[in-house]
């Protein structure tokens, strides 16, 4: 019998929001402005214009490199991409072709990732590199009206290895991407703006049965031979869907005996499905070359260690400091992780001086959104504080409400004497609501077990 | 390396069509000739031994050639100037025919 | 009073107050309005002086500016229809600095389109005339700054060489043209042809000229990436030192020279040894090899610069490009294309840096290489029609420095028996315009170039 294999390889494009553009002053992230004012002879593409590269752009992209445990090349240039399109007003796009910023490199998921126990797993980045974004077109009536304020933004591309078998993983990938992005600051990667843009290639493939397990596996495989890329994606779920629906298209194509055709398909969030865009024609002859207007770059192990080491500390590497160090829950360092400023202010609450060993309690506070963050640090704790003191029990009270619970609960007590302990949780609640929390929920505990041992 | 067949007219068209140009009947014929008597004389190269040579990408004694983010853009062009060449502009874009 | 004066006279007779720069300015308008419309150097005229720059190294100055230096305001063509009524919304750093220094833009010359050429014939607004013959080609592709400078419709001017595209015509035309090296001007500005080889240059009457000119233009541009940070020279200064260099002489670059041609280059060694230089036999690389680099490198960049046409932003739909553009496209594609990469740029780019090598090897021995820019004098128009890849077969001794970026300064040597205008040409080693400039003024001063430029005044009457 057959099986069928996902094959996923990803493509993602992240705009760096560095103040200039990729290869000229013209300003970046100008979202609001008006159509085609902010461009320059250079990112018009005008005649005689040269481009000369933003600084600051090509650090960025080694920190992403570093971040995904890449190899940075010593050496490096740019590239001339050709094809027409309007929104390309060079009629190619400066990019990288064969000697990429970063090489080689890999995300690790351990068992505390996640909202869900997952096995280990490792998925590898082939390369990330540095090129420029294209204008703006927006299709309506019978025009297509091109705004080239976006031309010449500087765009990462990361690209993986066809290393996903399925959507959940592709998800889980995407999201820590998305969030390892933001903790380095270096792009907005907002999926509706387009500033982080997804697009999957996805192909199946098929294994004898008695293969299945080992084969799902495995990264060394013969690859399919067609694949097809969805672009329009923007968001994370879609993205799941998206190749759900392509995979069980494809396997039905696949059972009739046909290949898929090696095509761009665009998601329609609408309806749920994917349609033909353009065919793929084996690839595109782009007609590479080296950009003969960029001198190439070589890159020193000093700079590349200097950059290394003005990333911040990773929100994997911060997940397991947190489990550690603050004995958190998986799942609740994770959320705390999600993003750099809560994690950043969960840590100063917890390390601060008038709180110990309450790191666990914090998070849940925070979490549970019992105080909320939007308080400055100290004013935090003062409000935890408050929260977390051990509530005054007025001793003759409980006594009292003890004893008129068990008189009132016969049938839990009759379980607790007869082995069910846990009964002993509703007695709890019983006393506290009855008390209207103006108890210790630990001291109640000890009372009614007192009680009951009688 | 024996000589050049004569480029055929669907091998031009493709040249074309990458190209982005245009050819009428005759220049298809007049390119395949001359196409191929060029190609034919550049092969010289083939005579040259270039093992363990590295290719020149560019002449000049340069590298890591950059500019500072945020510098002032002192080239920033008005609407009016981006505009002044184009042929079709409505409303602050420039417009084509739809392709999508 | 102006006719004939070079931009030194000039600029004297201006400081002496001998003159206004209106009278400076109309003197050539006249002369253009006079004899433009026969010989076809001027594509846009201005009609007046506008620098606001009165003490500049230039002020004063009317320059004839090549059209494919973006003039901001002032229609820039290339010579092509594609670019007919295109007017750059920004000026090019060359013509920026030239504004500096105070020049006065007299207009915009024709060339060969796209300056795809080595005759001005391929221009979209028809051929420039060789003044001294108008039935024969003034060389190109800066064919009309070089006609213009020969017939004084122009005291100097500005042109661009991607492969002999100044040191040709200027040998055609019978005046001196200055190939800097490659990075020395800044691209800034001027309509790509080949990225890695285009160098903007002055085309003059004398080489002291060439030397004020180049000062005002030289320089890094933080606009152009490959411009270099090599410090510019006092290059007038330098020029007038007393120095004594070592020429090169490779029989390679004396294969399938016209008899008068190598007759004139000959006496030019034996003068040059006369001023006491001293001469050295080398060997070089056949530039056959530099044919094909050269035609494989500069139509694949050509094909690329050529992509942004798109008639959107600016210009004519692609439908108006002429067919060298196209030739040069086509072929470009395909050394590019999948499949070939390797085959022909690649092995192109590997050749190149044996050329280079092969330049510097030869310059530890020799401060210059002598030889000739072109192996024929002007030719008549029509005749480059014959050839597939004319322009690169007739720039074969140019490219050699082109493919390398070195420079080469062209200087005229007499008339050969039709009393067409003949010139050698100097190659030195990177960045040694003061030495190329030094040894060009000391020939000068020794031979008035044959009385070659004077009487280049008297073609047109």
């Amino acid at each position: 019998m057959k099986n069928y294999i996902p094959v996923i390889g990803l493509e993602i494009h992240v705009e760096l929001n560095t103040k200039s553009g990729m290869f000229c002053q013209c300003a970046n992230g100008m979202h609001e402005a008006e159509p085609n004012s902010q461009v320059c002879p250079v990112c018009l593409g005008l005649p005689g214009a040269l481009p000369v590269p933003n600084k600051k752009a090509m650090e960025w992209t080694i920190k992403i490199g570093k971040a995904l445990n890449c190899i940075i090349s010593k050496h490096t240039k740019f590239d001339r991409k050709h094809y027409s399109y309007p929104d390309l007003p060079k009629g190619y796009q400066i990019s990288q072709y064969d000697e990429p910023i970063a090489l080689t490199g890999y995300l690790e998921f351990g068992k505390n990732h996640g909202t869900y126990k997952n096995e280990e797993k490792k998925f590898r980045i082939h390369r990330v590199h540095l090129e420029e974004d294209t204008g703006k077109l927006i299709h309506t009536g019978d025009d297509t009206r091109i705004d080239f304020n976006r031309s010449g933004v500087p765009l990462a591309e990361i690209v993986t290895e066809p290393d996903f078998s399925s959507s959940s993983d592709v998800k889980m990938f995407l999201e820590e991407l998305h969030t390892i992005i933001r903790y380095l600051d270096v792009s907005e990667a907002d999926l509706e703006k387009g500033t982080m843009r997804m697009e999957p290639n996805i192909s199946v493939r098929v294994v004898e049965s008695e293969k299945l397990k080992a084969e799902s596996q495995s990264t060394d495989f013969k690859l399919p031979n067609y694949k097809v890329e969805v672009k329009n994606i923007n968001s994370f779920n879609f993205v799941k869907r998206a190749i759900d629906f392509e995979v069980a298209r494809h396997i039905e194509l696949l059972e009739k005996g046909e290949t898929p055709v090696q095509e761009t398909r665009g998601w329609n969030s609408e309806k749920g499905i994917t349609y033909s865009q353009r065919t793929k024609e084996g690839a595109h002859d782009y007609r590479y070359f080296p950009e003969p207007d960029i001198p190439p770059f070589n890159f020193s192990n000093e700079y590349i260690d200097e950059v290394k080491k003005s990333l911040p500390e990773l929100p994997s590497t911060r997940l397991n400091h947190f489990v550690n160090e603050y004995r958190l829950k998986p799942i609740d360092a994770f959320i705390l992780t999600r993003d750099k400023k809560t994690a950043d202010y969960f840590e100063s609450i917890a390390t601060n001086e008038h709180i110990t060993n309450a790191g666990q309690t914090v998070a849940n506070v925070i979490i549970n959104k019992k105080i909320s963050t939007s308080l400055s640090v100290e004013a935090f704790i003062t409000e935890f504080l408050k929260l977390t003191k051990p509530i005054e029990t007025n001793r003759a009270l409980l006594d009292t409400t003890v004893s008129s619970i068990l008189t009132a609960n016969k049938k839990a007590v009759t379980e607790y004497k007869s082995g069910k302990v846990t009964v002993i949780m509703f007695l709890v609640g019983q006393v506290m609501r009855e008390m209207k929390g103006r108890a210790d929920a630990s001291i109640v505990r000890k009372a009614l077990e007192e009680k009951l041992q009688v | 390396m024996s000589d050049t067949k004569k480029l055929t007219k669907e091998e031009v068209l493709h040249l074309a069509k990458l190209a982005g140009l245009e050819l009428s009947d005759s220049e298809i014929e007049k390119n395949s000739e001359q196409l191929s008597e060029t190609i034919d004389f550049i092969k010289n190269l083939e005579e040259l031994d270039t093992k363990g040579v590295a290719p020149t990408n560019s002449v000049v004694d340069l590298s890591n050639v950059t500019f500072e983010d945020g510098e002032k853009n002192e080239r920033q062009l008005s609407q009016d100037e981006a505009f002044s060449n184009g042929k079709n502009v409505k409303n602050n874009v420039f417009v084509v025919e739809r392709i999508i | 009073m102006v006719l004939g004066k070079t931009i030194t006279e000039i600029r004297n007779l201006l400081k002496t107050k001998k003159i206004s720069r209106e009278e400076v300015f109309s003197f050539f308008i006249k002369r253009i309005e006079k004899y433009n419309p026969n010989i076809n150097a001027f594509l846009t005229t201005l009609r007046k002086p506008e620098s606001i720059v009165s003490d500049g190294l230039l002020s004063g100055i009317p320059l004839a500016v090549k059209d494919n230096f973006c003039t901001k305001g002032i229609r820039t063509t290339a010579s092509a229809k594609v670019l007919d009524n295109f007017i750059p919304p920004y000026e090019s750093t060359t013509t920026s600095r030239l504004k500096l220094a105070g020049y006065e833009l007299l207009g915009k010359t024709n060339m060969d389109a796209w300056a795809h050429g080595s005759s001005t014939e391929t221009s979209d607004y028809g051929p420039t005339k060789n003044p001294w013959d108008t039935s024969r080609s003034p060389g190109g592709s800066s064919g009309g700054t070089a006609a213009a400078v020969s017939a004084y419709l122009a005291p100097a001017g500005i042109g661009s060489e991607t492969a002999g595209s100044i040191r040709q015509p200027a040998s055609w035309s019978g005046v001196v043209g200055l190939k800097p090296t490659y990075g020395r001007v800044s691209r800034y500005g001027v309509i790509a042809m080949g990225s890695s080889l285009d160098c903007p240059g002055p085309i003059t009457r004398s080489v002291e000229d060439a030397a004020i000119i180049l000062q005002a233009i030289a320089g890094k541009d933080p606009h152009d990436a490959t411009s270099a940070s090599v410090p510019v020279e006092d290059y007038v200064l330098k020029m007038k030192e007393k120095k004594t260099y070592t020429i090169g002489i490779a029989q390679e670059y004396f294969e399938g020279l016209d008899e008068d041609i190598k007759k004139s280059l000959e006496e030019a060694i034996k003068i040059f040894e006369k001023m006491g230089f001293k001469t050295k036999k080398i060997s070089l690389l056949s530039p056959q090899y530099s044919i094909s680099v050269y035609t494989i490198i500069q139509r694949a960049e050509v094909m690329s610069n050529l992509a942004r046409y798109d008639g959107i932003r600016y210009g004519n739909p692609r439908s108006f490009f002429g067919s060298e553009a196209k030739r040069r496209g086509m072929l470009g594609t395909y050394t590019l294309s999948y499949g070939y990469y390797d085959a022909f740029f690649k092995k192109a780019q590997k050749v190149r840096t044996l050329i280079i090598n092969d330049f510097k090897r030869v310059f530890k021995d020799v401060d210059f290489i002598i030889g000739t820019p072109t192996p024929i004098t002007a030719l008549k128009l029509g005749e480059f029609e014959k050839y597939s890849f004319f322009g690169e077969l007739m720039d074969k001794f140019n490219e050699p420095a082109a493919m390398s970026g070195i420079p080469a300064i062209s200087l005229p040597t007499g008339l050969d028996r039709n009393d067409l205008p003949m010139s050698i040409h100097l190659m030195a080693n990177y960045f040694r315009e003061s030495d190329l400039l030094n040894a060009s003024y000391q020939f000068e001063k020794e031979t008035d170039f044959m009385g070659v430029i004077k009487k280049g005044i008297a073609n047109l009457k």
